[in-house]
């Protein structure tokens, strides 16, 4: 037999020897934090964003070099970047494109905004932040000069993707302004080729004919409230006649007739009244044809601070409360009934893809001004929906400028913006940078401000940090420790 | 229930703990208790703990403490161990070229595959 082709192949493949010496006998520790699970083990996180449990006794010896090589606990920290070995350049440039593409929504910059046309309403629910019982148009209402004015400003933002939602008050009662404002925006965006999408948020019970053709030729969709049965929603949600409840399902009803299926969603708040009928909550959701559910706490902003709503329960209630609304959903999809929880499934998306999700709460820097503004129906703008309410009670911290005289410029960078910002990170505040679960929360600066004075906050005593560290843990032992509910979480976002 | 019942203190080799350490370890339990850090004549680190809640225990708190400064101290070591790499890794995200050159630690020199011996 020949040997020539043997010569060749030595050229082409190194001789073994050459990748024992690269391989080496020690790792190299990647960057990753830790918090624990529970008493036994930590959750690990990395740069990429990437999660794995590890048992207590096995983190020190990882973290002081000498957890044993090869074997399948290290290959797996390997190949979820933990540590490397020998060839590492391959995984650092790996885990930097990760990291880059979990921070793309950074380079987008704000694409929600959010047009409040009017702070009327015909509601008066106690948990409301904003609204105002008042007939007087002039004193509540957009004027038309400011919406334009907003609209221009809005095209400044390099996003390539806009989403106008029309807030209120109840925003219906200003629908000649929301007309006004998407015609001028659709006009403007066929020179500017952005994907535009447009979201009413309305309590329904105004809904006409005229509405449903208007938001059917311009593709508008429909946010609206339902906290519940009946005999909750109509108590957390009066109105005039008590019959919010009837009027938001007939015009979901209608919503669906008129525009399809997938046209209008529901959020509900959670109120002390909820806490004890999570069940209940779900099931009127699912009797609505709804497919899921955003299990919310309530804000402690504005009117629900004044009317003492925000501190009528501890978030450890809430807790409880979402936990029982969790298990429930769980099995409602053991027996083939497909239905999620969003605010599970945002996280979920952030510990199981690359996705960053874009929801303003779970973002470091901060969601606030560099994914939303609102532009209040004075001219007033501001870094969220949650600090113009603040801005209601008469806090002006987060009012970044007025659209008829401050220049797009000075609104996103006015100290107002660039200084809670830069000084909330979570990647470097006490606690958050490193905190195992940093990946999947945020840094909210306005709640923190809202509710201990200071923007960056204190962690220790933090409701915010409560709330995701509990809800976070609660959903990687599930993930870890129950196979059926793991492949159910799973299915949401994979 | 006296005061010192509500009270514990101990002693920490700067030689084991980093500093930082225990004022991150006492930060994360400050919601629970007060936390007094003070070295003494013999460059010892004290941490004079105390609840903040009377029905609270003292003991249990101490030991929470330190089960919180293992996990700090480990927390500063992956930190120093990881600085450069975590340096390179956001300069290498957000740069516009790349700084980890795939070929660089796997190329002959003499074959000069970045053209360095070529003049500009």
């Amino acid at each position: 037999m020949s040997t020539v082709a043997l010569p060749i192949l030595n050229d082409r493949f190194r001789a073994i020897d050459a990748y024992r010496i690269r391989a080496g006998s020690t790792y190299t520790l990647l960057p990753f934090r830790f918090l624990e699970l529970d008493r036994t083990r930590y959750i690990l996180s990395n740069f990429s964003g990437e999660y794995f449990v590890i048992q207590r006794d096995q983190l020190s010896p990882l973290v002081r070099g000498d957890l044993p090589m090869h074997t399948p606990l290290y290959n797996e920290l390997k190949s979820l970047h933990f540590l490397v070995d020998g060839d590492s350049t391959v995984a650092l440039d790996l885990l930097a494109a990760k990291y880059r593409t979990r921070q793309q929504l950074l380079a987008h910059f704000t694409s929600l905004f959010m047009f409040v046309v009017t702070l009327r309403c015909e509601h008066s629910c106690p948990y409301c932040q904003v609204s105002r019982q008042c007939d007087d148009r002039r004193a509540f209402d957009m004027p038309v000069e400011v919406a334009e004015r907003a609209i221009d400003f809005m095209f400044r933002s390099p996003s390539p993707s806009i989403k106008v939602e029309f807030q209120g008050g109840e925003p219906l009662l200003n629908f000649d302004l929301i007309k006004h404002v998407v015609l001028k925006v659709k006009e403007r965006n066929s020179t500017e080729q952005r994907d535009v999408a447009f979201v009413i948020a309305t309590n329904l019970a105004l809904l006409t004919d005229e509405v449903l053709d208007f938001c059917n030729l311009h593709e508008i969709y429909i946010s609206t409230s339902l906290d519940g049965p009946r005999e909750l929603h109509n108590r957390n949600r009066p109105r005039p006649g008590g019959d919010s409840y009837e009027r938001t399902i007939r015009g979901i009803r209608r919503v669906r007739e008129a525009l399809g299926p997938d046209r209008v969603s529901a959020l509900m708040t959670t109120t002390l009244a909820s806490l004890s009928q999570p069940i209940d909550i779900i099931d009127e959701y699912l009797r609505q044809g709804f497919s899921s559910i955003f299990l919310r706490s309530i804000s402690p902003f504005g009117f629900a601070v004044k009317t003492g709503h925000a501190d009528r329960y501890h978030i450890q209630d809430w807790l409880e409360f979402y936990r029982r609304g969790l298990d429930y959903i769980i099995e409602l999809n053991y027996q083939g009934v497909p239905f999620r929880e969003e605010y599970s499934s945002l996280i979920l998306k952030r510990m199981l893809t690359l996705d960053p999700t874009g929801y303003v709460d779970l973002q470091s820097p901060a969601g606030m001004g560099i994914s939303c503004l609102a532009f209040n129906y004075d001219g007033a703008v501001y870094a969220s929906d949650e600090a113009r309410m603040l801005a209601e009670m008469g806090d002006f911290t987060f009012r970044l400028g007025m659209i008829m005289s401050d220049s797009y410029e000075t609104i996103m960078t006015s100290d107002a913006l660039v200084q809670p910002l830069a000084t909330t990170m979570s990647e470097c505040v006490p606690m958050c940078a490193d905190c195992g679960v940093q990946p999947y929360c945020g840094s909210d600066p306005l709640y923190h401000h809202a509710t201990q004075g200071d923007a960056v906050g204190f962690k220790p005593t933090s409701g915010f940090c409560t709330k995701n560290m509990s809800v976070i843990r609660h959903l990687i032992k599930l993930l870890e420790d129950d196979d059926k509910a793991s492949s159910v979480l799973k299915s949401w976002v994979l | 229930m006296s005061d010192e019942a509500l009270k514990s203190v101990l002693r920490i080799d700067p030689s084991v703990y980093r500093l930082s350490a225990v004022k991150k370890a006492a930060y994360r339990l400050s919601a629970r208790g007060d936390f007094a850090i003070s070295s003494d004549w013999e460059d010892q680190i004290t941490v004079a703990i105390g609840v903040r809640d009377a029905v609270d225990d003292v003991d249990d708190l101490a030991r929470e403490f330190r089960r919180q400064l293992l996990d700090q101290d480990l927390r500063e070591e992956i930190a120093e161990q990881t600085a450069p790499i975590s340096n390179l890794l956001l300069a290498q995200a957000f740069s516009a070229t790349s700084l980890i050159d795939l070929n660089s630690d796997t190329a002959d020199f003499r074959s000069d595959p970045a053209g360095i011996s070529q003049p500009d």
